[in-house]
């Protein structure tokens, strides 16, 4: 009898131990890119008119609106990113608007978090490059911030 | 795991019955066996045949020094896969426990079984491959979130205490039965750089918000008698 009601307490003890193995959502995700876009002349917040923004290599749009700041995903297994901002986009004409293409160089590094939630990917900004063309809208670019660890502060300005 | 645990005690408690059944002629000397214990704890063989992705093999003993009190050792190795939505790793290794265990029992006349408390001192050396991961991050528009390149981290160690709790049973001349279960806690672990130790063998599943673990054996011995000596 003695035996049974230790083993009855122990096996309890050894189903209800079992964590549940799920990655909350408190916890932070992998970190994107965060922009922001200011006047060349006056360096005040300007916003940029109907921005489209797609990565090259990519069929998708990642957004299209008015905004003066953007936060936009870096590949995580590739150290360059490739994105086209194009300003004054009318997505009912389609191919118009002043396309800028710019080259996001960096370092990533992937940091354990939790047997749940796996790794994150950090990231480290080494140059922006904006490709020259006949009309870049973009006139210079200024790292800030150059580690991407979270999205609390701007890590890039672009000034137009 | 409960299924099996509890398949496991109807049948040693039968097995205790038989035996017990065999021993209540009247034996008048009342002596009891000093000796030494070995066996294999087929709690990991069971468990290779539920988990395709582990493998374990261990050797248990114990030798009696007083009355109630045994000194107690185990080792062994494990293998484990542990794969999850994000990660996917390989664990292999060695332990050693020492310890000793107590008997609460109040025997019979000749019987030698043992309702038992005890410790362990558990020591691991064991190695981690990570094969694969996924990257978390709810943004998808890359869909780079899948790394396929495995890394290792190796010559790790882990030491932690086990509190035991467990009974054995004598169920024909010098072979014993026996289940007990484990409470354990970490009490310390190199922990690999950009990973963590979320299995150590011997120790099993290690949980990332407290240092306990838990775990269970079961194991059959053959006893080397030494001495007997008239029970008090």
């Amino acid at each position: 009898m003695k035996k049974n009601i230790i083993l009855f307490i122990a096996s309890c003890l050894i189903i209800s131990c079992e964590p549940d193995d799920i990655c909350l959502t408190s916890i932070p995700d992998t970190p994107r890119l965060i922009i922001c876009f200011f006047d060349e002349s006056s360096g005040l917040k300007k916003e940029v008119n109907d921005l489209k923004i797609q990565g090259l290599e990519n069929d998708k749009f990642y957004f299209y609106k008015t905004t003066d700041s953007i936060s936009i995903p870096l590949k995580n297994l590739e150290k360059l990113t490739n994105y086209l901002f194009t300003k004054n986009f009318d997505e009912n004409i389609g191919t118009n608007g002043n396309d800028d293409h710019i080259l996001i160089n960096y370092q990533y590094n992937h940091m354990f978090i939790s047997r749940a939630c796996g790794y994150v990917s950090n990231y480290d900004l080494n140059q922006i490059i904006i490709e020259r063309d006949d009309l870049n809208w973009i006139t210079k670019t200024e790292i800030i911030n150059s580690e991407v660890i979270d999205e609390k502060t701007v890590h890039v300005k672009v000034f137009h | 795991m409960l299924k099996y645990f509890i398949s496991i005690l109807l049948i040693i408690s039968s097995l205790k019955a038989i035996s017990q059944e065999g021993k209540s002629l009247d034996t008048i000397p009342i002596k009891t066996t000093y000796g030494i214990k070995f066996g294999i704890d087929l709690s990991k063989q069971i468990r290779m045949l539920t988990e395709p992705d582990y493998k374990g093999l261990v050797f248990t003993g114990d030798y009696r020094i007083l009355d109630r009190l045994f000194l107690a050792a185990e080792f062994g190795s494990e293998e484990k896969k542990t794969s999850n939505e994000v990660l996917d790793f390989d664990t292999d290794g060695t332990f050693l426990k020492l310890g000793v265990n107590y008997n609460i029992y109040n025997n019979q006349k000749g019987l030698n079984n043992e309702i038992y408390v005890g410790f362990r001192y558990g020591l691991g050396k064991f190695s981690h491959k990570l094969n694969s991961y996924t990257i978390y991050n709810l943004d998808q528009y890359w869909n780079q979130n899948f790394v396929n390149n495995s890394s290792s981290f190796t010559d790790l160690n882990a030491s932690w205490l086990e509190f035991v709790l467990g009974f054995k049973a004598e169920i024909i001349n010098n072979i014993f039965m026996g289940l007990d279960l484990r409470l354990n806690r970490l009490i310390s672990q190199d922990k690999p750089t950009n990973f963590s130790n979320l299995y150590i063998p011997g120790f099993n599943k290690v949980l990332e918000e407290n240092n306990f673990g838990v775990g269970v054996s079961y194991s059959v011995y053959y006893q080397i008698p030494i001495f007997k000596k008239d029970k008090k």
